[in-house]
């Protein structure tokens, strides 16, 4: 960002400010050579195909991995042979109304060029204070945006100057940074004449937009490239298998196949028979299977597991719901559970795809590197989340069904059994996921556990859901001296938290929440509430899968970023399902009575009555 | 007993152990918001590690053990239900030896050195006298709760021995410099302050002191002379390219001329039959070790000539410095000649700062300020006007000014707490002269003089010994290719223990820790290796009995959980144990 500001700052001085905002569209030639797309490259730490770097680039400037339906090598090459006009093209998308506001850019546009942003004072000033603040500062969301934006204008930066491509092997350290072809560096050896006639013909082909020389540069440059010698060279057929990874996108693809099982698995549960439970079957196989594929390839090309950030859990999430469903399918369970987890794994890939989550391969912190641990954990983890938002699905239904047909008991009582089920395999997964955590935070920090808030949100988890477990087994409300105890025992430990919280101005409202939380999960009865309470436990896992990094944003474990929206997101969604939860109990309250809401039902207080 | 029998099962009930688990989890909720805006240690110090919590889970193991106790489960469910439960008590079991026993603490070496010494995490303050350590007292982690020491275990006769505790331990601390008015002293000094923009930064400056922490060097020159104060302020000039003024002092007369006349020819004083030659002039003279006075180059930093004094008792050689006239008195010269010299430097000549307060004779302040190009700008100054100054958008201005003031450095707490803090402990002493507070930061050894009794407070870490050596052999930094991005951190080391023999080398690095004699070192971060320097690798390290306690817990537990999960499965439909097990109420 410095250089960037830097640069500005000259540019501005010497008095050659950049032209004025032009949004004619730029020509370009309608298809990529595939040679040239194979192009090894060395970025982010590790060695690539050009269609990745591309990818990348493009995906960081614009959002879109395919601006304007562009092919993405293509606008790179555009970019860095063509920067001039480019610089003034509207690339750098600014969705926000709030901060095109605040940073006084015209409300009227929502993209605007490399040009427009680097002159714009408010904005450099405002990146200028952030640069010149010290230390490890957390940046509010505003300073958090600016950020992001300030990152973008940095890649344009360097790829106007041609200093993204970088095909040209380094030595002797195979460590060593590659070299690009055309802007030497201090100490760059002399680029090969071959590689510098293809790449001038390459230009030339570009500007000229002659397609069949472009063909013919294009397999030029890629053989003189591999014909150089190279301390370190990755294979051509892992570079294959990357291309395919780009061009397959089995993740898009995944949660399409998935969506169609979901269809499928609804239409067989409305109407039973064969054959729609045959076309549920074959389309959740497929959607297990592309899912696998893609992981499989993903770990391939990352050389250790897909499972260090928050996009590639999501994408085992999805990979453990998808066998779920299989699974159960196979085993002739309920075309309910199917369904939900088809729902699970659809929605999870979904959100993989559509939040703005980083989905490139990208080099990972030492402390994931070489252990055992991650490809325990994480997949670990991610196993109890998928069982335990498949528990919370199915309690939704199982209150939807009690407030909506009482009536029904037979389903209710179906529904209430898969969700114990549920409930007690997602509670097992979890505990053994915490324990694996601990031993991997013992063999890498020394200690089992140090209170880092991802440890100590994924045991609030975990002790809400053995609290489900285990409050169910008391049918009747506990004797007044219990209750009475119980009050003095909560409001103590009340009085001593919030006397700590009194300065957190966030956190005053805490014992509105604490209270009634504690209350529910303590007191009420029955099926009705054991329900209600694991759709809200569910929302303390979410809350230490993405509330941890995303809202607290402190400890060990926040090796991801994320935006501002997702705690937005987050937010929303769990007030509405507060809401929706509070709703249910409202009519079904209204219908049989409160007690049916947070009592067990008669006949099982009565255990004769029910033998 | 009825009540007793009623506590008992109320100690044992599922319902305590719901509330339990809820408050505990409602509990860490909060602390998890409060970590966000106090910071990890005040988290710890004011959940996790607080008397409450852990009375909490006391009161939740009690709950597990009872229940254990007093268990109802039917045989099926038996085996799960006591694995599960006992295995819950040892986790807590596990976490109470962690906490009482275990040794947790860092070894910081260079590449090359070695240490047989390990800093532990507990903070302690030791009390030295001039002979010998009185007391090492241990404080708890984050501890607020006070800690008395006494100073003179056998007090005076009347029994009022001296003593000292701890009343706060504040997490994160700065030096704070404040200016007194004190009748005792007789330096004045100025808040001096200078405005950028919108920014502004205000210092203190003593007389004939220099100050640059405001970015800018900034002198406080008193001057006692009216004559060289109008030179300085530019009203009265000897000519543009003199270097000054000398005037000489002999036997009640004062003679006073250009240095450039004394240079061109000896100056007779009066009557004395003695004469005055200047030698050399030197715009910035430098005074070597061995008091030989050199050229320190142009710039016009310390002018002084050089002086020859003919008279009846033969030549003598003397330098004079315009800006230190003692100096012959300072350095203990005897005054030989009955001669006294001062040498006045031009005003262009004499700049030691870009900015300047100059104080004349009548208390007048002035701001003399000299650009890069030697231009002189003079601005006389009110207390609390700003003035502009030669640099573009820079005002100065006096704020405050104190006639006779003394400098007072306290220490203060920093809230919330830095990213890297410096704490500091805020104790209390008792004396037989009565009460008085003193602050202690760590690694900052303070005095502390009770009579005639002189201590020395060490706040610091606790060190203990290991047993056997740790040599760091090398460190390194492994990037990703081309990029600066860390891959691994890796410590080489090897272990010299003189029981169980040398050890081969082992390399350290994040999740591959090395294990010995109980203890296992973890690569926990680095520093240095720019500009030559070479690497220092800071080592966690651990020696915990409760470790392999708890991690037989985890198991115990998960395995519990994993029986009742395959006996239910086995035993067939569980959704009506909602009805059909009222067994289990009460377990």
């Amino acid at each position: 960002m410095n250089r960037l500001i830097c640069a500005v700052v000259v540019s501005l001085a010497s008095g050659q400010p950049d032209g004025p905002a032009a949004s004619e569209p730029v020509l370009l030639l309608d298809r990529c050579p595939e040679a040239l797309r194979a192009v090894v490259v060395q970025h982010d730490g590790r060695w690539m195909p050009l269609d990745t770097l591309a990818r990348d680039v493009v995906h960081g400037v614009t959002g879109t991995t395919r601006f304007q339906g562009r092919d993405p090598v293509l606008l790179l090459l555009a970019w860095t042979l063509e920067s001039d006009r480019w610089r003034a093209a509207p690339l750098i998308r600014i969705a926000s109304v709030e901060l095109r506001r605040e940073l006084g850019l015209p409300s009227d546009r929502l993209a605007f060029s490399f040009a427009e942003l680097a002159g714009h004072q408010p904005l450099m000033k405002l990146a200028a204070e952030m640069e010149r603040r010290q230390g490890p500062v957390r940046l509010n969301p505003l300073e958090s945006k600016v950020n992001d934006i300030m990152e973008r204008l940095e890649t344009l930066h360097r790829v106007f100057a041609g200093e993204v491509i970088r095909p040209l092997p380094a030595g002797p350290d195979p460590q060593a940074r590659w070299w690009t072809v055309d802007r030497p560096e201090q100490g760059q050896p002399r680029t090969p004449e071959a590689v510098t006639r293809a790449w001038d013909l390459l230009a030339a082909a570009f500007l000229s937009r002659d397609q069949a020389i472009l063909d013919t540069a294009a397999g030029e440059l890629k053989a003189a490239l591999d014909a150089l010698p190279a301390p370190f060279r990755p294979s051509e057929r892992q570079m294959r298998i990357e291309l395919l990874y780009n061009r397959l996108q089995p993740f898009r693809t995944g949660w399409i196949v998935l969506a169609v099982a979901l269809l499928l698995w609804v239409v067989a549960a409305a109407r039973p028979g064969r054959s729609a439970d045959a076309a549920a079957m074959v389309a959740s196989v497929g959607g297990f299977v592309v899912l696998t594929a893609g992981l499989a390839i993903r770990w391939r090309i990352a050389g250790r597991i897909p499972a260090a950030n928050m996009y590639e859990s999501l994408l085992f999430l999805a990979w453990g719901a998808s066998l779920f469903v299989v699974l159960a399918a196979a085993l002739r369970q309920n075309r309910f559970v199917s369904l939900t987890a088809a729902l699970v794994g659809a929605v999870s890939l979904f959100l993989a795809d559509v939040l703005p989550l980083d989905p490139f391969v990208r080099p990972i912190a030492p402390v994931l590197m070489d252990t055992v641990w991650m490809t325990i954990h994480v997949p670990g983890i991610m196993a109890a989340y998928a069982v335990l938002a498949l528990a919370m699905l199915i309690a939704h239904a199982q209150m939807a069904v009690m407030a909506l047909a009482p009536d029904r008991e037979r389903l209710i009582a179906a529904l209430a059994e898969a969700h114990l089920r549920y409930l007690r395999v997602g509670t097992l997964l979890l505990g053994a996921g915490i324990v694996t955590g601990s031993m991997w935070a013992a063999s890498s920090w020394g200690r089992y556990w140090g209170w880092d808030p991802k440890e100590v949100w994924s045991l609030i988890a975990f002790l809400a859901y053995l609290t489900i477990l285990h409050a169910r087994l008391d049918h009747r409300l506990p004797p007044a001296g219990y209750l009475a105890a119980g009050a003095v025992l909560t409001l103590a430990v009340l009085a001593v938290v919030q006397g700590r919280l009194s300065e957190v101005e966030a956190a005053r409202h805490w014992p509105f929440v604490a209270v009634p939380a504690v209350a529910l999960f303590t007191v009420a009865r029955g099926p009705f509430a054991t329900a209600a309470r694991s759709a809200l436990a569910f929302w303390l896992v979410m809350m230490t899968y993405v509330g941890v990094n995303f809202v607290l944003g402190t400890g060990l474990h926040s090796y991801g970023f994320g935006t501002g929206a997702v705690a937005r997101y987050l937010l929303g969604l769990g007030s509405a399902d507060l809401l929706l939860v509070g709703a249910l109990a409202g009519i079904l309250a209204a219908r049989r009575g409160v007690r049916a809401v947070l009592a067990c039902p008669q006949q099982v207080l009565d255990p004769p009555a029910r033998a | 007993m009825p009540l007793l029998s009623s506590l008992s099962s109320f100690l044992a009930s599922t319902f305590l152990g719901c509330l339990l688990l809820m408050l505990l989890a409602a509990a860490m909720a909060a602390a998890t918001v409060y970590e966000t805006v106090a910071g990890s240690e005040a988290a710890m110090t004011a959940f996790y590690g607080s008397p409450w919590f852990a009375g909490l889970l006391a009161l939740l193991g009690i709950n597990l053990a009872a229940g254990l106790a007093g268990h109802r489960a039917s045989p099926a469910r038996r085996t799960a239900f006591l694995v599960t439960h006992a295995s819950v008590i040892v986790v807590l079991l596990g976490a109470v030896m962690t906490w009482g026993w275990s040794i947790r603490g860092q070894i910081t070496l260079a590449e090359g050195t070695s240490t047989d010494r390990l800093v532990v995490d507990q903070e302690l303050l030791r009390v030295e006298s001039e002979t010998a350590v009185i007391a090492e007292v241990p404080l708890p982690a984050g501890a607020s709760r006070a800690r008395t020491v006494d100073l003179i275990p056998s007090g005076p006769p009347d029994g009022s021995g001296s003593r000292l505790s701890v009343a706060r331990r504040l997490a994160d601390s700065r030096t704070v410099e404040r200016v007194l008015q004190d009748p005792a002293s007789s330096r004045p000094a100025l808040e001096v302050t200078l405005e950028h923009r919108e920014e502004s930064s205000s210092v203190w400056i003593f007389a004939d002191e220099a100050d640059s922490s405001g970015g800018l060097p900034v002198a406080y020159r008193r001057i006692d002379d009216q004559r060289e104060m109008a030179r300085l302020l530019g009203e009265d000039t000897t000519g543009p390219t003199s270097a000054g003024v000398l005037r000489v002092e002999c036997d009640e007369q004062t003679v006073e001329r250009a240095v450039e006349e004394y240079m061109s020819a000896a100056i007779p004083l009066g009557r004395s039959g003695r004469a005055v030659k200047v030698l050399r002039y030197l715009p910035h003279a430098v005074v070597g070790e061995d008091r030989q006075v050199a050229d320190g180059g142009d710039g016009p930093a310390n002018p002084a000539v050089e002086v020859e004094i003919l008279g009846p008792d033969g030549p003598t050689r003397r330098w004079v410095f315009a800006r230190f006239p003692e100096f012959d008195a300072m350095h203990g010269r005897e005054e030989r000649l009955p001669v006294r010299l001062r040498f006045i430097a031009s005003p262009t000549t004499a700049p030691s700062t870009p900015i300047e307060i100059l104080q004349g004779p009548d208390k007048r302040l002035f701001a003399r300020f000299t650009t890069g190009t030697r231009e002189v700008r003079i601005e006389p100054l009110a207390e609390g006007r700003m003035v502009p100054t030669p640099w573009p958008e820079l005002r100065l201005g006096v704020t405050r000014s104190v006639e006779q003031a003394r400098l007072e450095t306290s220490i203060e707490e920093v809230r919330p707490p830095r990213p890297d803090p410096v704490p500091a402990l805020r104790l209390s002493v008792t004396t037989p002269q009565g009460p008085r507070e003193i602050t202690v930061r760590k690694y900052a050894p303070e005095h502390l003089d009770i009579g005639p009794r002189h201590y020395r407070l060490v706040y610091t870490d606790r060190q203990v010994p290991l047993g056997f050596n740790v040599a760091l052999r090398q460190f390194q930094v492994r990037t990703y290719p081309g990029s600066s991005r860390p891959r691994a951190f890796e410590s080489r080391i090897a272990i010299a223990d003189p029981i169980r023999g040398d050890q081969p080398e082992v390399v350290v690095s994040m999740n591959h820790p090395a294990e010995h004699g109980g203890y296992s070192f973890f690569q926990s971060g680095y520093g240095g290796g720019q500009d030559g320097r070479p690497f220092t690798s800071t080592l966690s390290v651990s020696w915990d009995p409760g470790r392999p306690v708890a991690f037989a817990g985890y198991l115990g537990m998960i395995a519990g959980m994993l029986i009742g999960l395959l006996r239910r499965q086995t035993l067939g439909s569980t959704a009506s144990t909602e009805a059909a097990s009222p067994a289990d109420g009460r377990s």
